[in-house]
């Protein structure tokens, strides 16, 4: 059996697998607001005590 | 600028902290504010606790908890996110707190027993300004789903698109027999979802252009995909391998993309612009029986009675039923110095009170005050705000019907030749001339000048503003709030070296007023009094005179006799005038120099509705001609004279500007406008003064050399192309470099030449 009869339905499953997974995270509202995540990563609990003491 | 001490971003000069949120977090002690919290004054926000109040304003309810949509005005940076959704823990019955900054709002999840005041007043101690929202007010509501989408048709565009290359590439690589079969049919099936679902948008533009018999981008992309599509299937089922799919689904894909990026910013704008003038959920006393009760305006009805307290905004029509009270006007009407209205008189809704208690009675529900009627009214008309003609719109449509007639009297010469080489690059013609810069430099150029804009302190509502400005011949200005602050300073004192027993005197004479010339003087003085005087049975006798006894002696503060604008103000002692204070509309600091720069290119005009004689007084200042400077205007006195003058520029801020605003081929709303104003306005400020004008002028300047150089490039591309196809040189592997090569061009001369 040649061997991209097997290569070509693995790339469609891989590419719309992708597909599937971002059109999943869209109708999660993963992408509705994209500012706040990278603000809200730059202060963690650790910070706050160290300014405490 | 200086720098936060807590969070290294940008603060004004000479604070310590960016925001209130960095001042508590940096202090650690958010326990403890937490604890003084609970013990806060909540009267101000005590309307809110009614239940028909919370049922208004409620977005959703489970069985223990309720969600609120808050917009918040004051975030700052990572820390006013911290702090905000740190919320469940300085309140155990908040559940929790979401903060979406990019549209400064607040999502919250409360207890159902849980006071909204309480709520609203820890957040103002925060040092945020909050306002409720109520539900389908939310800009970013409709933006999520419109957004969600246009996200999935681009995913699906992309993905058809990039796999559609991964099998055309062994094509072009020369690979035969069975497998080039299959690699061919593979993208045939791969085009079709692009067909079929993300170029929707497309279709419904192409289907407004045919009902209005006009020729659009969106058109001749339609007719591009639809021609790559026909002409790769028929060559496909006859055998042969030249076919489009590849170049079409990725160029359908840019141009969403491109498309998707214009949404964004103007998402951006229209999300800057949600803010409601903030009388709507405030709290007003209103009369039950003999007791007062909180309730906020939407709820009041004609007939009600309420007790306005000093600095409050009436939110509705209503008549006075004090003998005397004092208003500031100056959004309403222009006016600088407040007025006095008797028992009885009409009151409008957006007047701001400066006496002391004063009780009125409604008249009208709160959406039906004149300026909630206004405010309707403009809404409507900017949808249906007649459609100017872009320069680039109607460039393109030429340039599309050239391509057309040049496709089909190609086809009518060359199909008696041999017919179907006439078909092949009839389609070929119409596949790599269609699409190029017209769908995909158009949108990016205007991206990129609406994200300079933005960068200098414009929101930019409508979009043609960048190729009107070209036309633009009159400058119209309002005076108060626009070239000045709408404040009074003092500029003249005599004697000059006033003793500081008098200034100590003024300053406590004036202490609890809000009459602007109070605000003058401590402005003037801002060190305060300094001799702790005891002045003792200060009485100000509404807008005119102000009383106070220190040592026997009678002090009055009153306007000077020669003065009849109220600019002047004598301080008597006994009776025998002591000081002479004179004072001034103050002038943004940068209105002098912009003026004179703008005056060279424009006619310039001012249209107050202050009296004449500080109008001249103005203009005399600004060395403008004391005929181009018109006092005393009514609203529809404003809208005629810009209706009498073609290619004008109005800025304005006050509710009397709006109409005017409306009707100039360019509104400018200045900073801190009324919401009526900035709807009815295509450009908002987000800065103070003038200067952001100059800058409008230049960015627009900019925007129309690029959008010329991009189209000459479109035509050269074109042309080339063009004849490439006529002469049957275009096969599908010349078009898959041609094509994203011209777009390569187009975007780097889109994004040269701005800063």
């Amino acid at each position: 059996m040649n061997i991209i009869i097997l290569m070509i339905p693995m790339a469609l499953i891989l590419g719309f697998g992708f597909l599937a997974a971002f059109f999943f995270a869209a109708s999660q509202d993963q992408f509705a607001d994209l500012d706040t995540p990278a603000h809200r990563i730059l202060i963690d609990e650790t910070e706050e005590r160290k300014t405490k003491t | 600028m200086s720098s936060c001490l807590y969070c290294q971003s940008q603060s004004p000069l000479g604070t310590t902290f960016c925001c209130r949120a960095c001042e508590i977090l940096y202090d650690g002690q958010f326990q403890i504010f937490a604890k003084k919290a609970q013990t806060l004054k909540k009267e101000k926000w005590a309307a809110l606790d009614t239940p028909e109040a919370r049922h208004l304003y409620r977005i959703a309810s489970s069985a223990k908890t309720e969600n609120f949509r808050l917009y918040v005005e004051g975030l700052q940076c990572a820390s006013c996110i911290h702090l905000l959704e740190k919320l469940p823990e300085f309140e155990p019955q908040v559940h929790s707190a979401q903060v979406l900054f990019g549209s400064s709002e607040l999502l919250i999840d409360i207890e159902k027993d849980l006071p909204l005041s309480n709520l609203l007043t820890l957040i103002e101690e925060m040092g945020y300004s909050a306002h409720l929202l109520k539900k389908g007010e939310s800009a970013q509501e409709s933006w999520q789903n419109d957004s969600r989408r246009w996200l999935k048709e681009i995913a699906v565009a992309g993905a058809c698109a990039g796999n559609i290359m991964m099998f055309i590439v062994p094509v072009y690589a020369g690979v035969s027999g069975s497998y080039k079969t299959v690699f061919l049919w593979l993208s045939f099936t791969l085009f079709l979802p692009i067909l079929i679902y993300s170029a929707q948008s497309i279709y419904q533009g192409a289907w407004r252009a045919l009902k209005t018999r006009t020729l659009n981008t969106d058109l001749a992309l339609t007719i591009a995909l639809w021609g790559g599509f026909i002409l790769s299937t028929f060559n496909l089922l006859n055998g042969s391998d030249i076919v489009y799919y590849d170049s079409t689904a990725s160029f359908l894909f840019l141009i969403l993309v491109s498309r998707y990026f214009v949404k964004k910013v103007q998402r951006r704008t229209l999300l800057h612009l949600q803010k409601q003038d903030s009388w709507e959920d405030a709290s007003y006393l209103k009369k039950v029986g003999t007791d007062w009760a909180a309730q906020i305006a939407p709820l009041l009805l004609p007939g009600d009675e309420i007790k306005l307290l000093k600095n409050q905004v009436l939110p509705c029509d209503a008549e006075a039923l004090s003998s005397q009270s004092e208003w500031d006007t100056s959004l309403m009407t222009g006016e600088v110095l407040p007025r006095l209205y008797p028992h009885d008189m009409k009151l409008h809704a957006g007047l701001k009170l400066l006496s002391a208690e004063t009780y009125v009675r409604i008249l009208k529900p709160y959406d039906q005050s004149e300026i909630q009627q206004m405010l309707q009214m403009v809404s409507r008309q900017s949808l249906n705000k007649s459609q100017f003609i872009r320069k680039m719109d109607l460039w393109s449509q030429r340039l599309l019907m050239t391509v057309f007639v040049v496709g089909i009297l190609f086809f009518a010469f060359y199909s008696s030749i041999n017919l179907e080489a006439a078909l092949q690059r009839t389609l070929a013609l119409w596949i790599v001339a269609c699409p190029c810069s017209l769908a995909f430099a158009a949108p990016l150029t205007l991206y990129r000048a609406l994200l300079e804009a933005r960068r200098r302190g414009l929101l930019i509502k409508n979009h043609d503003v960048f190729e009107k400005a070209s036309n633009i011949k009159n400058l119209i200005f309002d005076k108060t709030g626009t070239l000045t602050t709408g404040q009074l300073s003092l500029i003249k004192s005599e004697p000059s070296d006033l003793h500081q027993k008098y200034k100590d005197i003024v300053l406590e004479l004036e202490k609890t007023s809000e009459h602007p010339i109070a605000f003058a003087f401590r402005r003037a003085w801002p060190e305060g009094p300094q001799l702790h005087l005891p002045v003792s049975d200060v009485y100000e006798n509404v807008g005119e005179k102000v009383y106070g006894l220190l040592d026997g002696k009678m002090y009055i503060l009153c306007r000077a006799p020669e003065s009849s604008d109220m600019l002047m103000i004598d301080l008597l002692e006994n009776g025998k005038k002591v000081a002479r204070f004179s004072f001034k509309d103050e002038l943004f600091v940068d209105t002098q120099k912009t003026l004179q720069t703008l005056q060279k290119k424009f006619t310039t005009f001012i249209l107050s509705g202050d009296s004449l004689s500080r109008v001249q007084l103005l203009a005399k200042e600004l060395s403008l001609p004391t005929e181009k400077a018109l006092g005393e205007q009514t609203p529809l006195q404003k809208w005629n004279f810009v209706k009498d003058h073609k290619s004008t520029l109005m800025m304005g801020d006050g509710a009397n500007d709006a109409a005017a605003l409306q009707e100039a081929t360019i509104g400018v709303a200045s900073h801190g406008s009324l919401e009526v104003s900035f709807r009815a306005a295509d450009i908002y400020l987000l800065k103070k003064g003038l200067n952001p004008l100059l800058q409008f002028f230049s960015i627009s300047r900019r925007y129309q050399i690029i959008l010329k150089r991009n189209f000459i490039l479109a035509i050269t591309y074109n042309s080339i192309a063009g004849a490439c196809a006529l002469l049957g040189w275009i096969n599908p592997l010349v078009a898959a470099l041609l094509m994203p090569l011209s777009s390569l061009i187009l975007l780097l001369s889109t994004m040269e030449g701005w800063s």
